[in-house]
């Protein structure tokens, strides 16, 4: 298993007052500051992957390292793949914490919004280190729970990937699936010609997290149409 | 009255301040508590709860006016007390075993509040013991439930099972709420309602306990 420690997260002032819809007339620039020193100061960021080989293909399943994966979008998305890159991403316990600690909600909301903010850097800093590190032009990624396709009950599978560790990167997957601490992230990376979103194939309106729009053809395309 | 029309512009643009002072002067001119609650701060709600539904504010804007919203109501919950005043209706709230994820229920308990509901948060991990005994203690109108996880949100049918075993079911109502949720699977485990957003929650509660 590879670890990555010293992983520097900066959040961006303009992220923030977009992402916050922060009134910029309220707001001054020490103000954004501080909330971002505040989060910055909370974060823990780690990853931690581990480098497999595809051993067999069947019907909308895969098996990875010996270990069987069912999705029909995984199984054609890891096609013409060899190797593939679980991973597990994380900021740790002690925003989460200080989020639910706060009365104020909407304190709250701003932290626990830029705990996403951070995760989402962290899972950019990895997929440039995958790029570097193995000489990789183009990645994609899914992750269990994305889909109806691939559910979150997927995840016990993909953790025993990591078979060196019990709780990776000290990231906890309980009985439900859930995992602490909460905001933590599994998932595969795979070499892509085209980037796949597993958004695309998703119809949920006013998602927060949604980072393409949602396409039928693509749908049609993985055979899911049906559904 | 032009005073509460400014309450709830306050409310509405997410004036904390303003919300505060205008509803200090508004006691001042001796207009009931209930008055400047409904036709002042849960009125301004109101307008942000259209704009949230019509995506013309999101989740952020709302939650600034609910803080307004509470800035106000910090001045009138003693008056309120004292008069009597009912509330929309009593309403149980929490996540479900085994699931942790609470900021979409916390809105939506702070939107109920902002409505005229009064809320018991259990938090969240709340077994259906638990959600049991508060539903039936605080004498509740409507219990709701959130999940966030395929996996935890199948707890759902057990705990309306035990409301129907209980003989809490049909006097208190059943919602749910969460990513994974669906108008069919609320039907299937006899859920009352549904809401997909905290917004929907509102009008949802109201609907029901107007039946």
């Amino acid at each position: 298993m590879y670890v990555l420690n010293n992983i520097s997260i900066k959040l961006s002032p303009e992220k923030v007052i977009k992402g916050l819809r922060l009134n910029k007339g309220k707001y001054s620039s020490s103000d954004i500051q501080e909330l971002i020193e505040t989060a910055e100061s909370l974060v823990r960021p780690k990853a931690c992957y581990e480098v497999v080989y595809i051993s067999e293909r069947g019907k909308d399943k895969v098996k990875i390292d010996g270990i069987t994966f069912s999705s029909r979008v995984l199984r054609k998305n890891l096609d013409k793949v060899e190797r593939i890159f679980p991973y597990i991403i994380t900021i740790g316990k002690p925003l989460e914490d200080k989020a639910s600690s706060f009365n104020d909600l909407l304190k709250q909301y701003y932290l626990e919004s830029m705990g996403d903010m951070a995760l989402g850097l962290i899972e950019k800093y990895l997929e440039k280190h995958l790029k570097k590190h193995y000489g990789l032009e183009k990645l994609s990624s899914m992750s269990p729970g994305s889909l109806e396709d691939w559910p979150v009950t997927e995840q016990k599978p993909l953790f025993s990937l990591f078979r060196t560790e019990k709780d990776p990167i000290g990231v906890k997957l309980t009985e439900y699936m859930l995992m602490i601490p909460r905001k933590s992230i599994s998932g595969i990376y795979f070499p892509t010609e085209v980037t796949f979103f597993s958004c695309q194939l998703c119809s949920r309106e006013r998602c927060p997290a949604r980072s393409a729009p949602y396409d039928e053809n693509i749908k049609k395309k993985y055979g899911l149409d049906d559904e | 009255m032009a005073i509460l029309e400014e309450i709830a512009i306050g409310v509405e643009k997410g004036d904390s301040a303003s919300v505060h002072s205008l509803t200090e002067k508004a006691l001042a001119q001796n207009i009931p508590a209930v008055d400047i609650l409904n036709n002042g701060l849960v009125s301004g709600m109101g307008v942000i709860s259209e704009k949230f539904k019509n995506n013309e504010v999101f989740i952020p804007e709302v939650l600034v006016s609910a803080k307004a919203m509470k800035a106000g109501m910090e001045l009138l919950k003693s008056l309120l007390a004292e008069a009597n005043v009912e509330s929309k209706g009593k309403v149980v709230i929490g996540t479900v075993k085994g699931d942790l994820h609470d900021i979409g229920k916390n809105i939506v308990a702070m939107l109920l509040e902002g409505a005229g509901f009064e809320v018991i948060d259990l938090g969240g991990d709340v077994p259906k013991e638990k959600f049991l005994e508060f539903a039936e203690k605080e004498n509740a109108d409507i219990l709701g439930m959130s999940a966030l996880l395929t996996t935890t949100m199948v707890y759902m049918r057990e705990v309306i099972e035990a409301l129907e075993n209980a003989n809490l079911k049909p006097k208190v109502k059943v919602i749910i709420g969460g990513a994974p949720i669906t108008q069919s699977f609320a039907d299937q485990i006899k859920a009352d309602g549904y809401a997909p957003d905290a917004a929907s929650a509102i009008d949802l509660a109201k609907g029901l306990l107007e039946k």
